[in-house]
């Protein structure tokens, strides 16, 4: 059986929101976030986790801080 | 105009009056990437406009017409954009054809290829004059939109088939113009990736632990003004995440969530 590092939705979420945060350089030469600070909005459905309902979703908001 | 996030833009706009709207006008586009980031590769567009009018329609109400100035003919705007579209297809398969096109495979300047965000730019400033930032454009044409009308304005331009493993990429442009307070116009831009399906081991119950399951995520990208085509690299990015979430290198997350407080 394989070992997940997250159970909720909402670790996952965070660490993906870093994950792009780290790695997402439109260019390089520029701070990551450019010089506005762009934001992450990350929206994610489990379909299979409520049978009676189309989606759960945990959704949340971040800022692309470097 | 300041940049904003694309729903602190809409509700600066208020609750509107008069709205006209063209939603998922379909054609042909060839200059943004592809699914597997090739340029040049025809593929489907389907774009959206969303105009608040700041006034009701009382002219074209009471003369039963679409040319009093308080609207707009959503057939006029619609092959505007279409007309919009195709000029730029012509430009970049002349370009092609003359062997100018950006074949390296690296970003190169806007002038080489129409990515998404100069393909968003074009309709905008074929329909208003300016740019998404609010600057003069100075437009070939007279553009269609007279601003002194518009309360808010979104474009949305999205590319169904530019994601491997989700629904699409769209791009998405809003700009308020607040009557009579000029500094206090903003515009919005957000690039997002539609419904990517990765499966993924997660869940706090115990059979969510004997096999995976899909997770649909949406991932956009808010106060995100920038040129070359970058979902692919995104959508290469989340994918990755997700289907590494289950190794041990994730003990160096640290669980907090940063909220930005910058307004």
């Amino acid at each position: 059986m394989e070992k997940s590092a997250f159970d909720t939705l909402e670790a996952l979420g965070d660490y993906l929101a870093k994950a792009i945060t780290r790695e997402f350089k439109p260019n390089p030469k520029e701070l990551v976030a450019g010089e506005e600070g762009w934001q992450m909005i990350i929206s994610m459905a489990k379909p299979t986790a409520v049978p009676f309902a189309e989606n759960p979703i945990v959704e949340m908001r971040v800022a692309a801080v470097p | 105009m300041s940049l904003r996030s694309l729903w602190t833009v809409r509700q600066a706009a208020g609750e509107p009056l008069a709205v006209v709207r063209v939603r998922d006008l379909h054609t042909a586009v060839v200059g943004p990437r592809d699914a597997w980031g090739r340029k040049h590769a025809t593929q489907p567009v389907v774009i959206s406009a969303e105009l608040h009018f700041s006034r009701p329609f009382e002219a074209s109400v009471a003369g039963d017409n679409v040319t009093a100035g308080d609207t707009v003919h959503y057939g006029t705007l619609s092959k505007l954009i279409l007309a919009c579209v195709e000029r730029s297809n012509e430009h970049v398969q002349t370009r092609i054809a003359a062997g100018a096109g950006a074949a390296s495979g690296t970003s190169g300047s806007t002038e080489e290829t129409v990515d998404l965000r100069v393909l968003l730019e074009m309709i905008w400033i074929v329909l208003t004059g300016r740019n998404v930032n609010g600057e003069d454009a100075a437009p070939e044409a007279k553009p269609l939109l007279d601003l002194a009308r518009l309360r808010f304005m979104s474009l949305t331009v999205t590319l169904p088939k530019a994601s491997l493993l989700g629904e699409g990429v769209s791009l998405t442009a809003a700009n308020v113009f607040p009557p009579h307070l000029a500094s206090l116009s903003m515009y919005g831009l957000s690039l997002k990736i539609h419904k990517l399906r990765v499966p993924t081991l997660i869940g706090v119950n115990a059979n969510e632990r004997t096999a995976k399951q899909f997770v649909v995520t949406d991932v956009e990208i808010d106060r995100f003004d920038y040129y070359p085509d970058l979902f692919c690299e995104l959508e290469r990015i989340v994918v990755k995440v997700m289907f590494l979430s289950s190794l041990a290198i994730l003990f160096l997350f640290s669980r907090t969530i940063i909220i930005a407080t910058t307004v």
